[in-house]
């Protein structure tokens, strides 16, 4: 998984999500594997944060500037 | 969840799933939030005093960084840790941290910094307020000269999220300048800044309260402007917010200041209502109005009356447009679709296929409108009662159609809810023959709330129906004959047996399933419900004993040969022994000993068994019983009083460990109103010389009110009229602690004018007396102001 989330290309198709979700979906499962062997877990968190940092976009005209009538949620 | 909204385009669907919480509508920023939900399943399932060291180390390491993506990431996943946070001065660090960034140069980190304030305000409530309010409050205004509309749009949302948690008396300091800086943005800029800006103002007049009184007057006309001017298709949400805004604000200034502007308000409203709102559209504007009129009836009470006729039909047609929809045709019911479900559906399925799929959702959508209706015509019930007579006829006519109706189970809860409440608006008016009415009515919303029960499977709903079934037994009081009751005994063994049928099952399947962790929880869950669906029905059969007595005893004989030896099983679940005691608590009370002669002896020992349960409520429940077996059945008390203060006494010392406050209070106060009425009653006259001492130091009650009142009154009555010296003890050595109690209960709901007249004699007959005046003055000296205050304003009363 490591590996996957380490290629630059693959992100067009999800499966650096696919990934880390395989991981989680692993703590969720066997929380004692990551409880255990606490190294499994920064590696997690320094792979989320990597998608996290890899994925962020930059601000654009759209995003700054909201059409009239586009509703958002507050923070919830 | 908000993880997978990056798989598709959801952004048509903005409307109908504006109203779901766990909804964030991010797209593109859906790879920051993925990673945001990710960090929160991780510390949610490996705790805090793990990850939260790990991910500070990780968080100080993006800060430095000069790329803003990594400041941006590491702010967005700080949103995630407040809801971890133990003591809320662990986030001053972050705090400061945070408010450093929303002056930052790039948008997306001023935008995420106002994401942190928000979250963690949200989730630190009230403490994160009471602490950071100085720091945070003023830094969100100074920033509202934020030049980014999106960003500002966040600004406004992180000062709503501190103001909706803020203390009223701290809130009081920042409304001049709040509604000074934020109500200009009412009027200018884009939608979304605007409709920010109104959840702002709703939230500084909700924590402000009647501190909101002086600005009310100012700021309704430029709301009002606002709704009348923005009358185009784009400016629903920001109507709808208008509504919600005015409707809270009135809320919170009470009804003499609302209601100088409440007909113009509801005129716009209904105004919208009708013209504005087409009734199959997925309009926001629906929702808020619905929830405007439950605040405008909360508001004017029975001085809303004059404007149900313009809300009620409006009402109607919303359930009616459900109920007569082609949903109503279908056999199955249309599971409420999650966004997950949608993504899924969205990625695997054809665009026909997902076309269906939005049909359902609209249907869904509807549904909850419906719901929504339902709900407040309830509460025009609850709060209007002889009011509303004049709509009983329609609105029942609407219930029992909607308890009938098959595809959503929230409407058929919300209906049944409705039922009994009808029947007290009956009651409460002043119509001729209401009593005959009520039984008419009564009988048959029973009928058909028994009919719903039986095509219903989840006993969640089930227990609702049963509980409508009892509030509608209780308001027609007796009027089954013994058929009746026959048949109604039958119906209630037979949900009994299949709730029973349904836990087995559920074990059954645990032990032979080869069960997931999840699917455990799931089956745990399940048979916790059908435990509340025993307790419900334990509740029925106890109002049936109350209103038809001595016709209830084929049925008394089933429950205690076939139910409660099983139920009360030391094996079994607390909400088992829960439901065995409230049988027998009920038995004891509604029918007394004279109706069970041969069983009321094995039903004590129970009480006694369980008086000293480990767990609250099953401790509570069974000092409850045995303090209404010793008022039930006096003189042959005797026999089992001494083990039974024995029990009591013991139960009083048993420590609160992990139970809450309250539980742990009303058990207590349930042991010693026991006391009392062992006292009271003289079922151990032998010994009360030594149990009037006991019940003294354990006075007054503190959560149980009624229980409470009939106590304090019982001290009253036991100096006056009975044996003071007895009560007060040798030298007067309890006088102090009389006089606390005394102190401790006036002005309060555990006394009443009944209550402080007779205190009130007594005060003034210690203080007539030379003996007693020093002993009351020495009392008086260890009182608090408070007690002290009390006290000498009802010395100095004239007696009622």
């Amino acid at each position: 998984m490591q590996k996957i989330c380490g290629v630059k290309e693959v992100e067009e198709d999800g499966i650096k999500q696919m990934a880390i979700q395989a991981l989680i979906s692993m703590l969720e499962r066997i929380p004692k594997i990551y409880k255990d062997n606490q190294t499994y877990l920064k590696e997690l968190l320094e792979m989320t944060f990597a998608y996290m940092i890899e994925t962020a976009e930059d601000t654009t005209q759209e995003w700054a500037n909201p059409k009239e009538g586009d509703y958002l949620p507050g923070i919830i | 969840m908000i993880t997978y909204l990056g798989l598709f385009d959801y952004s048509s669907l903005y409307v109908l799933i504006g109203f779901l919480e766990e909804v964030v509508d991010e797209s593109d920023n859906a790879g920051v939030k993925f990673g945001s939900h990710v960090i929160d399943r991780m510390i949610a399932i490996i705790g805090q005093d793990i990850l939260l060291p790990m991910i500070s180390g990780l968080v100080q390491q993006m800060m430095v960084s000069p790329d803003w993506r990594f400041k941006f990431s590491a702010l967005m996943s700080l949103s995630q840790v407040g809801e971890y946070v133990k003591n809320v001065d662990d986030i001053a660090p972050i705090c400061g941290l945070v408010l450093k960034f929303l002056g930052d140069n790039h948008p997306k980190i001023r935008y995420a910094a106002c994401h942190v304030i928000g979250q963690i305000a949200d989730d630190c409530q009230p403490e994160f307020q009471a602490k950071f309010h100085q720091d945070v409050i003023p830094a969100l205004l100074t920033h509202l000269n934020e030049s980014v509309p999106r960003v500002l749009s966040h600004v406004l949302a992180a000062l709503t999220n501190v103001l909706e948690g803020l203390p009223t008396d701290l809130t009081k300091n920042y409304i001049e300048t709040v509604l000074n800086t934020v109500f200009p943005y009412t009027q200018q800029g884009i939608s979304l800044v605007r409709e920010n800006a109104l959840s702002t103002i709703s939230a500084i007049a909700e924590s402000a309260r009647h501190h909101y009184q002086p600005y009310f007057e100012k700021s309704v006309p430029i709301i009002y402007e606002i709704m009348k001017t923005h009358n185009q298709p784009e400016y629903k949400q920001l109507r709808g917010q208008c509504i919600e805004c005015i409707t809270v604000m009135g809320t919170a200034v009470g009804k003499d200041y609302f209601k100088r502007f409440a007909s113009e308000i509801v005129d716009l409203m209904v105004h919208i209502q009708k013209n504005d709102i087409a009734a199959d559209s997925l309009d926001p504007q629906k929702c808020y109005i619905l929830s405007g009129w439950q605040r405008i009836c909360l508001i004017l009470e029975e001085e809303f009356v004059p404007f149900l006729g313009l809300i009620i039909p409006s009402l109607f047609k919303v359930i009616e447009h459900v109920l007569k929809g082609p949903a109503e045709k279908k056999t199955e019911e249309v599971p409420a679709k999650s966004i997950m479900d949608l993504a899924n559906e969205k990625s695997n399925k054809t665009l026909d296929q997902f076309k269906e799929s939005e049909k359902k959702n609209h249907n869904t959508f509807e549904h909850e409108e419906a719901e929504i209706a339902i709900k407040m015509i309830f509460c025009f019930v609850t709060e209007l009662k002889k009011h509303y007579f004049d709509y009983v006829e329609s609105t029942t006519e609407l219930v029992l159609r909607a308890l009938n109706y098959n595809q959503s189970e929230k409407i058929r809860k919300q209906a049944a809810n409705c039922l009994p409440a009808l029947l007290e608006v009956i009651k409460d008016s002043n119509h001729q023959g209401k009593q005959e009415l009520i039984v008419k009515l009564a009988s048959a919303f029973i009928e058909a709330l028994w009919t719903t029960i039986s095509s219903e499977f989840e006993a969640e709903t089930i227990k609702e129906m049963i509980e409508a079934i009892k509030d509608c037994i209780n308001h027609a009081g007796k009027f089954m004959n013994s058929a009746g009751i026959e048949a109604i005994s039958q119906r209630i063994l037979k949900v009994l047996s299949e709730s029973d049928l349904r836990k087995s099952e559920n074990e059954k399947y645990k032990v032979e399933g080869e069960c997931e962790q999840e699917e455990l929880e799931v089956l745990d869950e399940d048979n916790d419900t059908e435990e509340d669906l025993h307790v419900a029905l334990a509740e029925l059969i106890g109002i049936l004993f109350k209103t038809h007595k001595e016709l209830t005893l084929p049925l008394v004989q089933i429950l205690y040969t076939q139910v409660l030896a099983k139920v009360l099983q030391p094996g079994l679940s607390d909400k088992m022994h829960k439901f065995g005691i409230f049988l027998i608590d009920d038995m004891i009370e509604h029918l007394g000993i004279e109706l069970i002669p041969n069983e009321w002896p094995h039903l004590a020992e129970a009480l006694l068994r369980y008086s000293t349960d480990k767990t609250c409520f099953v401790r509570q429940a069974s000092l409850y019983g045995i303090g209404v077996l010793a008022e039930k059945s006096k003189d042959v008390f005797a026999s089992i009083a001494e083990p039974c203060v024995t029990k009591i006494l013991e139960a009083l010392k048993i420590p609160r460990g992990d139970e809450s406050e309250r539980m742990y209070g009303f058990s207590r106060d349930n042991a010693v109103a026991a006391l009392g009425k062992i006292i009271k009653n003289g079922g151990a006259k032998f010994n009360v010389e030594m149990l009037i001492p006991e019940w003294i130091n354990q006075l007054p009650l503190q959560y149980d009110k009624p229980d409470g009142r009939r106590q304090h009154e019982f001290l009253a009555d036991m100096i006056l009229t009975w044996n003071a010296a007895l009560v007060f003890g040798p030298n007067g050595e309890r006088l102090p602690k009389v006089v606390k109690i005394f102190g401790t209960i006036i002005d309060t709901k555990f006394s009443n004018p009944a209550i402080e007249d007779k205190i009130s004699k007594i005060l003034k007959a210690l203080a007539g007396d030379e003996k007693t005046k020093a002993l009351l003055e020495q009392a008086f000296g260890g009182l608090t102001q408070l007690q002290q205050q009390r006290l000498q304003k009802v010395l100095t009363r004239t007696s009622v």
